[in-house]
Parts: structure tokens; C-alpha cells; sequence
């Protein structure tokens, strides 16, 4: 999957082709983490340090990546995807998705325990009930 | 006291919202939550010594986005946040900006928001170490 595809598929499971969002995937035995953010029509990547610096796509461990393509190139090394959404949500994702309580504006965020999980969330059709992964 | 622009505070916002890994393991979490909470926390000496980093940066995570809704961070503070952050080195760290070696300019009046910060958090470590329980016999 592209950013780009991975992006489409988020906003139809969101119900929202406007929603913004970021997920991010930690990936195994590797301190830096990948973000994806979505501001507007905006697709961003980003490397985070493992002090929650930024880091430039080349310096981070990252760098042998196709960045557009960086999250099905690592699946199986991802080990959580965590995605963060502002909400309101569609019914059948309220109790997926839970209160995020790590800043003061109000997000909701789900987690699952790796990449191929993720995957098969974003393949579930739009009228599914939600998946009981979510870890709390 | 100069305030913070939009723009440095739309930055800030989505910097700050970035965790790390580590701030994300559960037992961080929980530690975090007690503190919050008024309880004692409850930790071995192993625990402390692996997670009072991550712990303390997801704290000061929090307490600077706290600092920004409030407006009490100044705009040469933000600055000094987004400069280290934004363009970091594999070795910077979010807890960084609360050394007086690294920025001498946090005894400067721009920073008395994080001097704040940074004296809640050494309380914070104080009660932490207290509450190490001792080693098992």
C-alpha cells in the first residue's frame, strides 16, 4: 500500500473523506517510529527519535525504505499501529476507538497489535462491527 | 511576555501529540495514571531505573501542552521547543529542554513556565524513588 492508499482506506472506514488523522507504527526492536499524518488534503511523514526528536528521512533507520511504501514494506515488523482521530465517530467504531488522554485536545485513538491486523480493519466493509483488538 | 504565534502553536501541537515508543508501554501508562491520580505509585527498583525516562517525557509531554492551551508558554520558548525538536539528532531528547547546561536560558523570565514544569517533575521523581519498594530478600 501507498501513503495514499493506506490514507483512502482510513477515511472510508472513518465514514469521512474530509477527517484528519495520524497513525503511527511502532516497529520491533527499532526506537524510532513512523507518523503519518493527514491535515486537510496534506499526507505527512515523519521519523520520530526515540527522545521524540524529528528526524530527517535520511539520518532515520528507515532510510533503504520506499517512504511511500515504507508501512507494507515493514508489516510484518510492526508490532503496533495506533490511529488518532478527532472525531465524531460512526457508530460502529465508538468502543474501538477510546479517549486519548495524552494532551489536552480531545482525540480518540485505536490500537492493533501489527500491521497485517491493521490491514485486515481497513479491508473490513463500512457497515462492519468493530474489531475487539483494542487493548485499552 | 511575547505569546505564542498560531503557526508556532499548530506546530507545537502536532510535535508535542508525537509519542515515543517507550511512553506508550502499559506500564508507563499505568505509573502515569497514578501519579494523576494522587496515588502512590508502586515500583521496583528494575522498573524505575527503565522507566522513569519514558515516564518523566510523557509527563512533560503533557505538561507543555498544557503550558500552550493555557498561554503560558512564550513565543522565544516555543521557539527554542520547535528549533530542538523539529530538526532533531538521533540523540535528542524532549526531556533535553529541561537542561540548564544545554539551554542557559531557562533561568531567563521566557522559560519561568518551564522551570515550573521542571520543579513538578523533580517532585515527581522524588515520589517515584520513594516509592521503589525494596529488593526481595
Amino acid at each position: 500500500m501507498t501513503l495514499a492508499e493506506v490514507a483512502r482506506a482510513v477515511l472510508k472506514r472513518l465514514r469521512d473523506p474530509e477527517a484528519d488523522f495520524e497513525l503511527q507504527a511502532l516497529v520491533r526492536n527499532q526506537p524510532e517510529s513512523l507518523w503519518l499524518t493527514r491535515r486537510g488534503q496534506r499526507l505527512l511523514l515523519r521519523v520520530l527519535g526515540a527522545g521524540g526528536g524529528e528526524l530527517g528521512w535520511d539520518e532515520s533507520a528507515f532510510r533503504d525504505l520506499d517512504p511511500d511504501r515504507v508501512f507494507s514494506q515493514l508489516a510484518e515488523g510492526i508490532d503496533l499501529v495506533s490511529l488518532f482521530v478527532g472525531g465524531p465517530l460512526p457508530d460502529e467504531l465508538i468502543g474501538l476507538f477510546i479517549p486519548d488522554e495524552s494532551g489536552p485536545a480531545v482525540r480518540y485513538r485505536a490500537e492493533w497489535e501489527g500491521w497485517r491486523e491493521f490491514e485486515r480493519w481497513l479491508a473490513q466493509p463500512e457497515s462492519g462491527s468493530a474489531v475487539s483488538n483494542n487493548k485499552g | 511576555m511575547a505569546g505564542v504565534s498560531e503557526k508556532q502553536s499548530k506546530a507545537l501541537r502536532e510535535l508535542l501529540g508525537l509519542r515515543t515508543a517507550p511512553e506508550w508501554q502499559r506500564r508507563v501508562q499505568s505509573l502515569d495514571r497514578e501519579l494523576v491520580e494522587g496515588r502512590r505509585p508502586d515500583l521496583t527498583a528494575d522498573e524505575y531505573e527503565a522507566l522513569l525516562a519514558p515516564l518523566i517525557r510523557l509527563r512533560l509531554r503533557r505538561a507543555l501542552m498544557h503550558a500552550l492551551e493555557d498561554g503560558v508558554m512564550s513565543s522565544p520558548a516555543a521557539a527554542q521547543i520547535l528549533g530542538y525538536l523539529s530538526r532533531a539528532h538521533r540523540d535528542a531528547y524532549l526531556e533535553d529542554l529541561l537542561d540548564g547546561s544545554l539551554f542557559p536560558n531557562l533561568a531567563s523570565p521566557d522559560f519561568t513556565f518551564l522551570r515550573d514544569i521542571k520543579q513538578r517533575l523533580h517532585q515527581d521523581v522524588q515520589q517515584l524513588r520513594s516509592a521503589v519498594a525494596p529488593p526481595a530478600d
